[in-house]
Order: C-alpha cells, then sequence, then structure tokens
C-alpha cells in the first residue's frame, strides 16, 4: 500500500497539471493499480471537478471521461448502438463488477500496460486520447499506447463513430484473468486495423487490407513482436496470435477462399 | 481530513488519513462484515455498496466516501437473511468467510437485474455478475443452485444449465443423520457476525510483522535493530538473538511428532526467501512498516539447494547444524544427506511378476506445491491473560496441537498455554501448521502486551504451508488377460526448509495410490523425502494422496493404451474389493466399499459408452476421462478425539467438543450423531464448540486432518451419548424407584414397566430433578481412536472441450461419485465434493507455483496464482453411493480430503484421449500446445 500525506481535489486543470509535475504527487484514477504500490506519494490528486465521469454522444464521435468507469463502458448504450458487444468482450473478464465499477478509463489509458485489454480494445478504432500537458493535445490511442508516461493529464477518449465491424479475442488462464494475449480488429468504410496486446508489451496496431487470404493472414504475425514472461512464452504467444487472428477474421467474414492449388 | 459519511443510514463524521482506505476505516468502526482476502483487489471478500453500487472498500480511499453513502451487510440484515437462508439449504455457506462479500453482491445483482422488471435471468449472468467473488470452500456450484432457488421467490425464471440438485432422499428410519439440516452456524456467518479471529482481537493488539529474507539461503552476519526500535509507536524487534535456543517443529501432528525437530522461532541461518528474519511489533501498521524498512542487515549470501533432484547427497546441506533431533524412531532421518525421510516396502516379488507381464510401462508424474488458498489468511493473536497465562486465539485446525507447538517453541510449560480456536475461514490442511501463532505469542512474552498478527496474501503464498512437490515413478505391469500383476512406485518428495509434514504425506502418495489395486500379487512402494531452499511444505486436503493418485491413475490410462484395452475395463478387472487386510494398506481389512458402483454410475453419468475416448465437433475436441480414488479415515492407532455430553437442568443437551469446525460443518455433523443417538432434535443440543474450541475447556480432539472428525470424533460422541443414556437410565430408575432393566426411554419420557404398573418421567424431570440434588448430574465424555482407516471411494469422469489451436481447455461436465459410508450430512458431503473437485480442476489445469532461479516465488497474489472462479468449472455433478462402514458412526467414513484426488488424473486421461498427454501439473494451454506442435 502506498503512503499519501495530503489529498486535494484542485479545480483547475492548469492546477491539476502544476501539481501533479512535482514527483512525489500522483493523480488518483479508480486506485485499483495505486493502491498495490509501495509509493510515498505526497498529494494525491483527484480530477472530480473536472467532471470527467461521461460518456458524451455526438453525431461523427463518442467521447469518453476520463473518470468513466469500466462499468459504464460495458453499460453504455451509446458505445453498444456503435460497437454491439465489443466492449463488453473486452471488458467483462477484467476481474469482477466491484472492480470495474471504480476501476477508470482514464487510469487505464495512462498506465498503459501492456496487458491492457482497454488500450487493445481502443486502438484499431482510430480512438484518440485527449491531454493536457500545459495545453490540450489529442493523439491517437495507437501512438499515445507507445509514448513515454510524462505527467500528463488524461482527460478523455475520442471514438469516432467510423465502424462496421469489430471483434474482439483474448486467452486467460482462468475467465477473470488477465490475458496471456488480445487481440482485436475493426472495419470501417475503407480501412482495417488489427491490434495484438498483451505481447506481453503494449498493444500494437496495424492496418492491414481485407478480406485476406489465411495463408497472408498468418503472414501478418510477422509484423509483431512478442516475448516471455510468468504468464506465457513468446512462442505460445505468437501460436495463439495466429489461431486468434484466424479465428477472429473467420468470425468477421473476411476470410478470402485460397485460389492457388495446393 | 474530516468526512462525513451515511453508513447503514446513520450519519457518521470522522477525521481520516488521506490515505486510508475505506476497508480500514470500516472496520476500525466496526463494522466486521468486510472482510479482507487479498491486497490485489481480485478476492471480492471486502464488497460494500458506495451509493448503492458493489465496490471493493479496498481500493476505494475514505475520503472519496465523503458525503456518499455506505452500506455493508450489517445494514442488510433482513436481505442476508433471506438469501443467507438459501445458502445455508445448500450446504454452500461453509466457512461463511466470503459470505458478506458475496451476499452483498447479490443483492446488488438483484437490483441491477429487476430494475428492468425482467422475469428471465440465465445462469450464465449470475456467474458472470458474481465472478469477481472468489470462494475456496464450496466450488460455487451450491451457490448458483441458492441463488436460483432465491430468485425464483422473486418470481424471475432461471434458464440456462443448472446444477442438477443431487441430494439423497432422506432415510426415513433415521431420525437425524443423512439429513441435511442448516449448519448451525449458517445464521451467524451469513449475516456477517465478526466470529473470526481478526474479528475478536483487541482494539489494543500490538501490530506483529516479519522481515521476510531476500535470500533462499543466507547467513545473517550483522543485524542493527536500533533504528527500528528508536521509531515512536515501536514496541519491540526481534531477532535469533531473543528466541529460545531450543529446536521444534510447527507440524500439528500427535507426539511423538513424526517430524524432526529443526527450526527455531528466528535463526541467524535463513532457509528459503520468506524466512523471517525478524519480528517487529508496534502501534499500528503504518509504524510497523516503516520499522521493517529500518532495520539493517547484513547477509553472507549461501548457495541454496532448489532442485528437489539435486538435493539428495548435495554437498550443500539445508541444515547443517547438530542440534536437530527427531522424536520418533518411526521416521528415521539423515540430515547430512539432506534427507528428511527414506524407505521401502514391498508385498510379493515385484521383479518376478513383471517379468512375467506381457505389458510394462515405466512413466514420471511431476506435480507441483500448490497453495491452499483458504480464504481467511492465517491470523492469531496473543494476551495473557490476569493470571499470567499465555492465551493463544487463533485460525487453527489443531487447537490442542499449537498448545503443545507453542509451549515448546517458547520453551515454557503446557500448562502456561492455552489456545481458542474460533470460527475459522477455511483451512484445507494450512492451518494444520503453527505458521502464524510463534510470532505474537513470542511478543506477548516479551511486551505482555496483546498482539495480533494478520498475514497478506503474499505472506500466505510465501511463507505459508503448501502442498509437496513430488516426483513419481510408477513401473507397473500386466498379462494380456487384463490383470495387473505389479506395481512398483518411487516418490521423491520435496518437503522444502523445514521438515514439518514431509514424512508423512509421502507415505499416502505410495499406499492411497497403490492400494486401489490392492490385491494385486506385487507391489513395492519406495520414496526419499529431501529438504531444499524453499518454503517448507505443509499439509493440504489429500496430502500426498493427491499426488500419489495422479501418477498411478494416469500410468493405470498409459497401460491400457498400450494394452488396447479400455482403462475402464481395466480398471474393473483389477480394483480394489471388499475382504481381508491389504498388504499396501497397512494390511487393513476392507469392510466397506462401492467402487465398483461408483465406476458404473460415474460411466453412465457422463455418458462414456457414447463418448469415450474424443469426438471432433467444430475444430474442437470433446474428450473424457476417469479415474478412481480413495483416502483414509483418521490415522489408524494414532488418531484421538473425546466429547463431553451433559444432560442440562432443563432437560436439554449440551455436548462440548474439542473438534476443530474449519468451516466444514463439523459441529453440526457431530451434533447429529448426538442428536440421533439421544433420539432428539439437534436443535435439543447446544454445541459448545460452536463459540469457539477452548483447550482448557474442551475435551482432547487432535483436530480437523486426516479426515478424521465425522469418523474418529463422531464415534467418540457417539460413545459418550450412549454412555450419557445409560446414566440418564440409572439416575430415572433410581428417581421413579424401579429397576434399571424395567426403565424404557423415547427421547422424551422415561417408562417403566413394573409389576404394580407404569410408570413415567419426563426427560425434563429429570434435568431438573438432577440440578436439584435428589439425583445426580449426568454427564459422559469418552474418547475413541480406531485401529483401522476405513477408506472412502470415489470416482471421477469428465468431460472436456480441447480447442487444438490454442491448447484451451475448458471443462464442460465433471461427474463425481462418492463412497463415504453413511453420508451424515448429504448436503455437506455434496458441497465438500463439489468444493475438492474444483480445487482439483484448479491444481490440474492453472495452480502453478514457479520460482526464478535464485528461489524467489513468483505466483505469490491472486493475480498469478489463479484458483477457479466460479465461471470455470462447467458443470460439476456430485452423486453420493452409499455403504455402510461398520466401525463408523451409524456407518460413516470420510469425505473431506479424498474429494480432490480425481480432478488431476481424470483430467489428464481426458487430454489423453484428445490427443495430449502430458505427465506434470497444471497442465496449462501452452504446455498441450506445446505437446500437440510435437505430435503434429
Amino acid at each position: 500500500m502506498f503512503t499519501a500525506k495530503e489529498y486535494l481535489s484542485p479545480k483547475s486543470l492548469e492546477e491539476i497539471y502544476t501539481l501533479n509535475k512535482k514527483r512525489p504527487n500522483a493523480i488518483a484514477g479508480g486506485l485499483m493499480w495505486l493502491k498495490q504500490s509501495h509509493k510515498n506519494i505526497n498529494t494525491l490528486i483527484d480530477l472530480t471537478h473536472l467532471k470527467l465521469e461521461e460518456i458524451q454522444d455526438s453525431p461523427d464521435y463518442i467521447e469518453l471521461g476520463a473518470y468513466v468507469t469500466l462499468s459504464q463502458l460495458i453499460n453504455s448504450k451509446e458505445l453498444y448502438d456503435v460497437f454491439g458487444n465489443y466492449f463488453e468482450a473486452a471488458i467483462k473478464p477484467i476481474v469482477g463488477v466491484q472492480f470495474r465499477n471504480t476501476a477508470t478509463l482514464g487510469g487505464s489509458v495512462y498506465a498503459r500496460y501492456g496487458f491492457s485489454d482497454i488500450i487493445t480494445a481502443l486502438a484499431p478504432l482510430n480512438a484518440q486520447v485527449k491531454i493536457y500537458d500545459g495545453e490540450e493535445k489529442l493523439l491517437p490511442i495507437s501512438e499515445y499506447a507507445q509514448r513515454k508516461k510524462q505527467r500528463e493529464v488524461v482527460l478523455s477518449v475520442i471514438i469516432p463513430k467510423e465502424n462496421q465491424a469489430s471483434i474482439y479475442k483474448s486467452i486467460r488462464l482462468t475467465a477473470t484473468d488477465f490475458p496471456l494475449l488480445n487481440l482485436a480488429i475493426s472495419k470501417s468504410k475503407d480501412k482495417t486495423f488489427l491490434s495484438i496486446g498483451a505481447r506481453p508489451m503494449i498493444t500494437k496496431t496495424l492496418e492491414i487490407s481485407t478480406p485476406i487470404k489465411k495463408s497472408e493472414a498468418e503472414k501478418l504475425v510477422d509484423n509483431f513482436n512478442f516475448g516471455s514472461n510468468l504468464r506465457a512464452s513468446e512462442e505460445y504467444r505468437r501460436d495463439i496470435a495466429k489461431a486468434l487472428l484466424l479465428e477472429a477474421l473467420t468470425e468477421l467474414k473476411l476470410i478470402l477462399a485460397e485460389t492457388e492449388d495446393n | 481530513m474530516k468526512i462525513t459519511v451515511t453508513i447503514n443510514n446513520q450519519l457518521l463524521e470522522r477525521d481520516v488519513a488521506p490515505d486510508l482506505m475505506l476497508i480500514d476505516f470500516l472496520r476500525e468502526n466496526g463494522y466486521l462484515s468486510v472482510k479482507r482476502g487479498c491486497e490485489t483487489t481480485n478476492c471480492g471478500l471486502c464488497t460494500v455498496h458506495l451509493d448503492g453500487q458493489s465496490v471493493l472498500s479496498c481500493s476505494v480511499l475514505a475520503v472519496r466516501a465523503h458525503e456518499k453513502s455506505i452500506t455493508t451487510l450489517e445494514g442488510l440484515q433482513k436481505e442476508a437473511e433471506a438469501i443467507g437462508d438459501f445458502i445455508a439449504k445448500e450446504g454452500a455457506d461453509q466457512c461463511g468467510y466470503c459470505s458478506p462479500g458475496l451476499i452483498m453482491n447479490i443483492i446488488s445483482m438483484e437490483r441491477d437485474f429487476l430494475k428492468d422488471n425482467r422475469n428471465e435471468i440465465d445462469a450464465q449472468e449470475i456467474k458472470t455478475y458474481l465472478a469477481g467473488n472468489l470462494c475456496r470452500c464450496t466450488g460455487y456450484m451450491g451457490h448458483l443452485r441458492a441463488i436460483a432457488n432465491y430468485l425464483r421467490t422473486k418470481g424471475v425464471k432461471i434458464t440456462g444449465s443448472l446444477p442438477e440438485n443431487t441430494a439423497l432422499e432422506p432415510d426415513k428410519a433415521l431420525r437425524s443423520v443423512v439429513k441435511s439440516p442448516i449448519k448451525k452456524d449458517s445464521k451467524a456467518l451469513t449475516s456477517g457476525k465478526p466470529v473470526y479471529t481478526d474479528d475478536l482481537a483487541p482494539k489494543n493488539a500490538l501490530i506483529v510483522k516479519l522481515l521476510p529474507s531476500p535470500y533462499a539461503s543466507a547467513l545473517i552476519e550483522s543485524i542493527d535493530t536500533s533504528k527500528a526500535l528508536a521509531l515512536p509507536g515501536i514496541a519491540c524487534v526481534l531477532t535469533y538473538k531473543d528466541v529460545p535456543n531450543k529446536r521444534f517443529t510447527t507440524a500439528c501432528q500427535a507426539y511423538p511428532e513424526p517430524s524432526l525437530y529443526d527450526r527455531l522461532i528466528l535463526e541467524n541461518r535463513l532457509r528459503y526467501v520468506g524466512d523471517p528474519v525478524a519480528i517487529v511489533a508496534g502501534e499500528n501498521e503504518k509504524v510497523v512498516e516503516k520499522a521493517l524498512k529500518l532495520i539493517k542487515v547484513n547477509y553472507q549470501v549461501l548457495t541454496p539447494v532448489l532442485d528437489v533432484n539435486t538435493s539428495k547427497d548435495n554437498k550443500i546441506l539445508v541444515h547443517p547444524e547438530e542440534d536437530t533431533v527427531g522424536h520418533n524412531d518411526f521416521f528415521p532421518s539423515d540430515i547430512k544427506r539432506n534427507l528428511v525421510f527414506s524407505g521401502s516396502e514391498e508385498h510379493g516379488n515385484v521383479e518376478a511378476e513383471l517379468k512375467g507381464c506381457d505389458y510394462v510401462i515405466e512413466r514420471t508424474y511431476h506435480t507441483l506445491q500448490n497453495s491452499q488458498t483458504a480464504m481467511e489468511p492465517f491470523t492469531t493473536f496473543t494476551n495473557l491473560d490476569p493470571y499470567g497465562r499465555l492465551v493463544i486465539t487463533s485460525s487453527t485446525q489443531t487447537p490442542f496441537h499449537i498448545r503443545r507447538i507453542i509451549a515448546n517453541a517458547l520453551d515454557i510449560p503446557k500448562s502456561q498455554v492455552k489456545v481458542i480456536k474460533p470460527r475459522i475461514g477455511g483451512g484445507f490442511g494450512s492451518k494444520q501448521t503453527s505458521v502464524s501463532e510463534m510470532y505474537p505469542a513470542i511478543v506477548t512474552l516479551k511486551t505482555g502486551r496483546p498482539a495480533k498478527i494478520f498475514y497478506t496474501r503474499k505472506e500466505c503464498f510465501e511463507i505459508g504451508s503448501p502442498r509437496h512437490e513430488m516426483k513419481i515413478t510408477v513401473k507397473i505391469g500386466a498379462t494380456k488377460d487384463g490383470k495387473i500383476k505389479a506395481i512398483d512406485l518411487y516418490t521423491l518428495s520435496n518437503t522444502g526448509a523445514y521438515n514439518e509434514h514431509g514424512s508423512c504425506t509421502v507415505g499416502l502418495s505410495g499406499t492411497k495410490s497403490l492400494s486401489l489395486y490392492g490385491r494385486i500379487p506385487a507391489q513395492k512402494f519406495s520414496f526419499d523425502v529431501v529438504y531444499t531452499n524453499k518454503v517448507s511444505s505443509g499439509a493440504y486436503r489429500g496430502f500426498g494422496a493427491t499426488q500419489g493418485i495422479f501418477a498411478v491413475e494416469s500410468a493405470i490410462d498409459e497401460l491400457a493404451k498400450e494394452m488396447s484395452i479400455a482403462p475402464d475395463v481395466l480398471r474393473e478387472n483389477n480394483m480394489l474389493t471388499l475382504g481381508g487386510g491389504v498388504p499396501m494398506y497397512y494390511n487393513e481389512p476392507i469392510n466397506s466399499s462401492s467402487l465398483d458402483k461408483c465406476l458404473e454410475k460415474a460411466k453412465t453419468l457422463i455418458n462414456w459408452e457414447e463418448k469415450y475416448p474424443a469426438k471432433e465437433i467444430n475444430g474442437k475436441i470433446r474428450a473424457v476421462g476417469l479415474s478412481m480414488a480413495m483416502q483414509g479415515s483418521g490415522i489408524t492407532g494414532i488418531d484421538a478425539a473425546s466429547a463431553e455430553v451433559k444432560l442440562t437442568d432443563h432437560g436439554k443437551y449440551l455436548l462440548n467438543l474439542g473438534a476443530a469446525d474449519i468451516g466444514t460443518g463439523a459441529d453440526t455433523i457431530l451434533a447429529q450423531i448426538a442428536a440421533e443417538t439421544l433420539m432428539c432434535d439437534i436443535e435439543d443440543i447446544v454445541v459448545s464448540s460452536l463459540s469457539g474450541v477452548d483447550t482448557d475447556i474442551a475435551p482432547y480432539d487432535a483436530g480437523a486432518y486426516a479426515s478424521s472428525t465425522t469418523y474418529i470424533t463422531g464415534m467418540a460422541v457417539f460413545k459418550s451419548c450412549e454412555a450419557l443414556l445409560a446414566h440418564m437410565v440409572g439416575q430415572a430408575a433410581k428417581k421413579m424407584e424401579v429397576k434399571e432393566a424395567e426403565v424404557d426411554f423415547d427421547g422424551k419420557s422415561f417408562i417403566a414397566k413394573t409389576p404394580e404398573g407404569e410408570k413415567q418421567l419426563s426427560l425434563f424431570e429429570l434435568g431438573y430433578e438432577s440440578g436439584g440434588g435428589s439425583i445426580e448430574v449426568m454427564n459422559a465424555s469418552k474418547s475413541h481412536s480406531s485401529p483401522v482407516s476405513p477408506p472412502p471411494f470415489m470416482v471421477g469422469a469428465v468431460e472436456i472441450e480441447l480447442d487444438p489451436n490454442t491448447g484451451k481447455v475448458e471443462i464442460l461436465d465433471y461427474v463425481g461419485v462418492l463412497d463415504c459410508g453413511t453420508p451424515i450430512n448429504p448436503n455437506l458431503v455434496r458441497i465438500q465434493a463439489e468444493g475438492g473437485i474444483a480445487q482439483g480442476i484448479g491444481m490440474a489445469l492453472y495452480e502453478d507455483v514457479r520460482y526464478d532461479k535464485k528461489g524467489k516465488m513468483l505466483n505469490n497474489t491472486f493475480m498469478t496464482y489463479k484458483i477457479p472462479t466460479r465461471l470455470d468449472l462447467g458443470t460439476v455433478r456430485v452423486y453420493i453411493e452409499p455403504s455402510y462402514e461398520p466401525t463408523g458412526p451409524f456407518g460413516a467414513k470420510s469425505a473431506g480430503e479424498i474429494v480432490i484426488n480425481n480432478p488431476s488424473p481424470a483430467i489428464a486421461n481426458a487430454l489423453a484421449n484428445a490427443g495430449v498427454r502430458l505427465r506434470s501439473l497444471p497442465m496449462t494451454p501452452e504446455k498441450i500446445l506445446a505437446e500437440l506442435k510435437k505430435n503434429k
């Protein structure tokens, strides 16, 4: 458990940013992870006054505040209308309802954990992260995922409503475990993106052309690097990446029949 | 910071630290239904409602509850009673430690589901909603049955796959046994009453924590505690210099213990990562944590012995000291060879028999440490009573052994120690080792103050008492006609840093596996138990039999395959039958067995004939597998228990027990045995141990281990009740002035048919007369120990679905058929079985304790050591196939341990039928896929 000397809810974004820049301070998201750290924090910063708990629907995009909980993502009608069960598939295996009721989107996005189901789900949707680091910026989440933590404040995630079909897959030891690997595909009108995460490195996203032949689809996995950790080996991750990719493409009906004779 | 919160509709204003978590805030303010089971947001035990929503109070800051409304189970007593009643009817309250969190989440599930006036809910939705609530006792099926029944009372239809009700029909000839009354502690548990060790600890108790060794093997060169001691709020810092220099063992076994006396409370030699270096006690957790960081230690780091294969005769010794001694000649050791125990026994001529076999196979199997993960962590508090005696209140399975062990550890007279066992949040063997008691005990002795230790989940893993890692080689031969002629089994067992249960568990790996085929011509069992620099292993449900049965029951299938014979047929041909002494089973007879019926029934229920061996469906492979298992009922001639039963002055009974109910329902089962004997209802019996076993008051009982409570203590209860009946009849005769032989008792009245006519005296009258002095006060206490340990039997059959592209295995259907003799309480037997099967499935598929190269444990939290959730078990169906054991109370044998033994071999055999034979546990998707690729 961490220790903290002070707990503040500043009114302005500027104040929050300045306060958070000091090293022993930290922004409090859902605390699911922070509470497991042994940091000696000076000031814990709460973002309540920024009103980031809402899901805002616009004609072309959905904006998710950083304090939106994982449960809100699952239960959001706005997201369901565009993405169907996609977010549910990605998020429901995360621990349990009690956990998801307080774990925040912003916490997941800022932390950029290798195993993140959230980032893998958001990445192929062409989503953008709104951050503040002295000024407001919009960054594609696939780019943000690769960026170092710079004590910026995550404000929201903006998802364009371009999606035509999307699918989320993962393999876990038990139903609520971390993924050994996760994979998401989203197809919009003219583009298809493939994201693979928990490799165990953070999600990487690749534009792919679909429909695609099975033999070519298998080769796509070579664009991703994999590693070993306690949960799974590099080799196993590569194997299941292939398996999940073919499964996902098949379910999306994006596999072309092989025409060559073999 | 000042916060104002509404807790259960009451406004509370408090000043709180900015880093205080809600769970601590709530417990400090007396809301003790909120339980702690991990530090990693995984277990769900601390679930409360924050503004009506389920949250984990362990990860919500108290300051964030400001101006919000919190509800704990204390504020939802009506709902708790309604839901708890359904859970209790299934016996699915068990230890109860996870009940408050579960019920809180059931209540929020009900609100969420019913807010849109839904009238249909799928079972899968229920499982998914509650997946974040872990339970280690029940295996979840009972919960699901209970919740479905509860929701039905709200007019909701439950769709989808529900575990069928497999309860036995009650036996009409019997009054109180083969019946399933709810547990006597049910209401207390499901309503969240403060009944566990940590709930009862005095608020002023010093908080005790341990400094763990960072090295698997090291000597403390110097240790400086001055800075830690100087911290305001620190009461003491103890090192090896402060503890008695007299070795002892923490294995809770009957004296003389099979275990060597090979440890000190603290020592300058550290033998595994986590081995305590120092004990710190202070006024609160924060200051103690701080003090731990201020202790300066210089270590001389030594090369550890980590590999079980290279420990024996290694030049590096885990115990080079000279003062480690044994007290039990039956368990010789040679610690200068790292050898804790070794031996061999042979019945018949194995070599000669194997020569005559048409088929001989030899295979080696490997099982890892497993952690019991009782939901209640190891917890103890201690204090001195006003007369200077040490009182230990602890979450233990063995209060009487703890008394001896702690007296030994502290080198004080045993009469100066008393032990209290309150309600226990699960044990599964882990609390048959004195893991946590000695640390607060020595703090209390040194400071005179109450002291408490509450292990973190990480400590439970790293310095607990896991299952022994074993490597087992089985050589087995058979002739063409399907007759097994000989089995040769060698076990290499890893006891870890200390002897503890190492010498005993290894025996069961041979006796309880080979005896399944105990009537074949020849059997040999040999073994070595070695020290290594890993956490010392202890007792885990199954106690070595689990490992041995995984090996033998896998090997039987491998042999069958070699012989091109069906594995069920090979078993039918060779299984243990009723009759005289079984050489490998201590030459004991088998007086009761329905093993053959269990096998037949399991095959029918899983639809074996149609499904064996495997089928491909939509690119996935569905396969079935089965296994047989046995265990014992108590330790022959060693386990001892006594009971005391009294007629009260209001004509009811008091049953005084020393037995340790650790959540199984033993207190209730023993009351049922008493009620049957005394011809009364169990409501007429007050059970003393319900509110705690106190070693000063309770009659001696070895404790909850070796599957002994129903069988051994049950007989002690039966004998005590019979003796009381005789005493009562005698006193009734005296009161009525008739001859004893003329008196009949029907449970309510004493009726004497004399030549002068009929006389009658009610039990109530007898009771108050005894209180008035005209007759004797009536009580009886008898003890019991058994010259035999009759084995229960079980058959497990499983259908799995394997994804050949990922190696992922799903359990579709699991059938367990159990012969436990007479099931005293069929619902409690069933829940034991469902829970044991769930643990067995976890062990088979993903419970994976791993170490790095330096001996540091890697899977030491619920994030990395995965136990099954309610979404991982498919449907588990348990059936009872009773037999009648003449030496047990009303024909009962044991049930508690055997139930974990089947899943590993049954699943391994199913996987083999799907094309992958694995011989090491756990059988993770990665191992399965690697094997599939090899076979391609």
